[in-house]
């Protein structure tokens, strides 16, 4: 019997989504880009809904930062739990991860819980990069 | 916003799963926009672009005959979340997809389908819709 633990996935697709995560969580747009393939396409609970083309990844966080000034919301954060599924097909894969979102409305913390992350992703220069996320939204309440 | 999706947002909705359970094409086709992204949890995962819903749909009918699939029934659980916003609208919908093989054996697929609207001129039509599996 083996002892040894399993390794963090750091290369799979999974691991892709989870940097692109990480990089919105850290307010940095680019970062998010790098796990983008071109073009990729947002299918968003937040208006317009939809971001396709080569640019969709910062014209989504330009917009997401746009509608957060709107409604004064700050402090974004999201929290992806282990993956639903994790499938590779060849060159594509498909991943959908339970997510919960914090934020700040007006200071105030709220918490959306139940939301899921589906991830449609190509293997490009011996890397994953996403292609389509869409976002189920989940319901949102106030912090106790 | 209003209390309600639009009942023609709704009406599509209805069709999609009408659709999907009599393996109507041309019925699914009325739905959609030319122009659409779809992501499925089989084969390729994503298709983009004016025959993207024929290449799904081609997909998915191989992918139940490979699987020796006898029927699939999708049944609509309900509205998780919605928005509309001027000419364009939101929607996530709980369903759960039962798959019925030749040899008699059930697949039950809880999952969401999400789908993104969008109104021209007086018709709002999908622009596209992802399925998240959830088992």
């Amino acid at each position: 019997m083996s002892t040894a633990k399993a390794l963090p996935d750091t290369t799979g697709p999974a691991a892709t989504v989870r940097q692109y995560i990480e990089s919105f969580n850290r307010g940095d747009p680019k970062g998010m880009a790098m796990m983008c393939a071109a073009p990729m396409s947002i299918l968003d609970g937040m208006a317009p809904h939809v971001w396709h083309g080569a640019t969709a990844c910062e014209d989504w966080y330009r917009d997401a930062m746009l509608e957060g000034e709107h409604l004064s919301a700050t402090d974004y954060s999201v929290t992806l739990g282990e993956p639903k599924h994790n499938n590779i097909t060849g060159d594509s894969a498909y991943v959908v991860l339970p997510t919960t979102m914090s934020f700040k409305l007006h200071g105030k913390g709220i918490t959306q819980t139940g939301a899921y992350f589906t991830v449609a992703l190509r293997k490009v220069d011996d890397a994953w990069r996403i292609v389509s996320w869409a976002w189920t939204k989940g319901a949102a309440a106030a912090d106790a | 916003m209003p209390d309600e999706l639009p009942d023609e947002i709704t009406a599509l909705i209805h069709t999609v799963f009408e659709a999907f359970n009599s393996k109507n094409f041309e019925l699914m086709k009325g739905v959609y926009h030319d122009d659409v992204v779809i992501v499925d949890g089989f084969g390729s995962f994503r298709w983009i672009g004016p025959s993207a819903l024929n290449q799904w749909w081609a997909e998915a009918e191989k992918w139940a005959q490979e699987g020796g699939v006898e029927k699939e029934h999708l049944a609509n659980q309900g509205i998780l979340a919605w928005g509309l916003n001027g000419n364009r609208a939101y929607a996530s919908i709980s369903a759960v997809l039962t798959i019925t093989l030749k040899n008699g054996n059930q697949i039950v697929r809880p999952g969401t389908l999400t789908y993104s609207f969008a109104r021209a001129g007086d018709r709002w039509r999908a622009e596209g819709h992802t399925w998240g599996r959830l088992s």
